[in-house]
């Protein structure tokens, strides 16, 4: 039973810059004596994400609202197990399939075939498995004989098309989506959601980020606003969207205000 | 046993298991270093044959040596060599070049480094295929220890394992590494007895000892010398197996403690 179990997950992403270097290290080394147990508290660092305690579970279609850089890739990518929490613990339950930035295993000089094959292969696909759904991921994609091509002669929405596809062909009992897929057009967002229903059909778990709360309402049934790395309120999608649009006019008023 | 190590081992367990991943990721990073070239994965046996047809003569007269005990000599060691040293220094990349796939999901680490590993056991025998020829020209002898450079390459792709994990994870955070390293392989070549034999230190002493201690020496013999037709010695095969020993603890603790800071520092 597929489920996620977030408590109190933080996260701290250190920044290096120019002291990415041995140099720097060695000099802040030479000064501060040998080995300095503080060291981590003069480390420049950026919380990402800040107390997050979140249950998602069967059935759960969540919604991740917030501004850019309110923390929604960086918690989808908790959820999808590429960063570790710095503080707090996440169980995750279930077969997962990420559609994040980029489909893993993507490269834009193989053939659309040979990313079926290669992103298949990533995502916990057998050979046979792949090769028995090959079709099927090529019909929903509906790009016909540009599978013959090289990825790079796409456009973006017909990339996303074929990701998407991939992403949603080995059934996951979790599926993490980023906004991105919004860019598909509006017959491919029709395709997209019946695949979508389809999925969601056997009880499985949806999370998809957006700053845009139309693809939203459509998708989710419940939602979280993050703001600056932390949960500010959950709830369904219709309330969890006010609380973003009045949030973001309160914010409007008072850049306008300091403008003036 | 310490959740961190528990982990760790679990990485490396997932890694080495999903050999079908490594294995195709192999290739496909040889096809991706190729694409559009003409003659593919045949550029490095290439290179490496102008190297030794080139320089291998010179070199046979400098070091006062005939040319039909140097010229195979010569070739096997810098086909053993290039694999030590393209795993080193593409060590220092493999997880910075892997970034995008490393932050889009949950991967073994340990998969990347047996990937790059492969890519390079690959290389290696398309680079033999210049030793073939190099036999065949100067009568190298088949023998009952030719078959024995398969066990030595075994133990070779074991060190790099952890080779590989070690510089990848430093290299990862310490991005001066990767230069530093390439520059240490370059005195390394110098140092281990690859373009010159051994036997030309005969009577010093101190020299011989530094060489010996070298234990990349040990790890080039116990593939090169079953090539040239000779079983390796025995102290060679414990040197190259102690060092998997020593490696992979060092490695060990340094993964268990660092894995998962990786992603954060790509």
């Amino acid at each position: 039973m597929p489920r996620i179990v977030l408590e109190n997950v933080s996260i701290d992403f250190p920044i290096y810059g120019s002291s990415m270097s041995f140099r720097t290290e060695l000099l802040q080394r030479a000064a501060g004596g040998f080995i300095r147990r503080d060291s981590k508290k003069q480390r420049v660092t950026i919380r990402g994400l800040d107390g997050i305690n979140l249950v998602i579970d069967e059935g759960d279609r969540l919604g991740i609202i917030g501004h850019n850089g309110a923390g929604k890739s960086t918690l989808l990518k908790v959820l999808a197990g590429v960063y570790e929490p710095t503080e707090g613990d996440i169980v995750t339950e279930g077969r997962l399939s990420p559609l994040l930035n980029i489909s893993p295993g993507w490269d834009v000089e193989d053939t659309g075939y040979e990313n079926i094959k290669n992103c298949g292969l990533f995502l916990g696909m057998s050979p046979d498995e792949i090769r028995n759904k090959t079709p099927e991921i090529a019909e929903v994609s509906g790009l016909g004989s540009y599978l013959d091509l090289p990825v790079r002669t796409y456009s973006a929405g017909m990339g996303v098309r074929l990701a998407f596809s991939i992403a949603t062909a080995i059934e996951p009992e979790i599926l993490l989506l980023d906004e991105a897929i919004a860019a598909g057009d509006a017959s491919f967002a029709k395709v997209a959601q019946a695949r979508v229903e389809r999925l969601l059909k056997h009880s499985r778990i949806l999370v998809i980020a957006s700053h845009g709360t139309e693809l939203l309402k459509t998708w989710c049934n419940r939602a979280i606003l993050l703001e600056r790395g932390r949960i500010v309120h959950q709830g369904p999608v219709e309330e969890t969207a006010d609380v973003y649009r009045e949030r973001t006019q309160a914010l409007h008023a008072q850049l306008s205000a300091a403008a003036e | 046993m310490k959740p961190q190590y528990a982990r760790a081992l679990n990485d490396i367990w997932a890694g080495a298991g999903s050999w079908q991943m490594w294995t195709r990721l192999g290739w496909l990073d040889i096809r991706r270093r190729y694409r559009r070239t003409a003659i593919g994965p045949i550029w490095t046996s290439f290179n490496v044959a102008t190297m030794v047809f080139s320089v291998g003569f010179l070199w046979a007269a400098l070091f006062n040596q005939p040319t039909s005990d140097y010229m195979p000599f010569l070739c096997a060691g810098i086909v053993v060599w290039q694999l030590i040293n393209s795993i080193v220094t593409e060590g220092g990349t493999v997880f910075i070049g892997a970034q995008s796939l490393l932050t889009s999901m949950k991967i073994p680490q340990s998969l990347l480094v047996a990937a790059m590993v492969w890519r390079n056991v690959i290389v290696f025998f398309h680079n033999l295929a210049v030793f073939a020829i190099v036999m065949v020209i100067w009568h190298v002898p088949l023998t009952l220890s030719t078959p024995l450079f398969l066990p030595g390459l075994v133990l070779l792709a074991l060190n790099a394992l952890w080779v590989g994990i070690l510089v990848g994870i430093v290299a990862t955070r310490f991005r001066d590494l990767p230069q530093l390293m390439t520059g240490i392989m370059q005195v390394m070549m110098f140092l281990t007895p690859v373009m010159w034999s051994r036997d030309i230190l005969k009577g010093k002493a101190l020299a011989s000892k530094i060489i010996d201690f070298n234990p990349l020496t040990h790890v080039v013999e116990i593939v090169r010398a079953p090539l040239l037709g000779s079983a390796p010695p025995i102290e060679s095969w414990i040197v190259s197996g102690l060092l998997v020993v020593v490696g992979g603890a060092t490695t060990l603790y340094m993964f268990s403690r660092f894995r998962q800071r990786v992603p954060y520092w790509l």
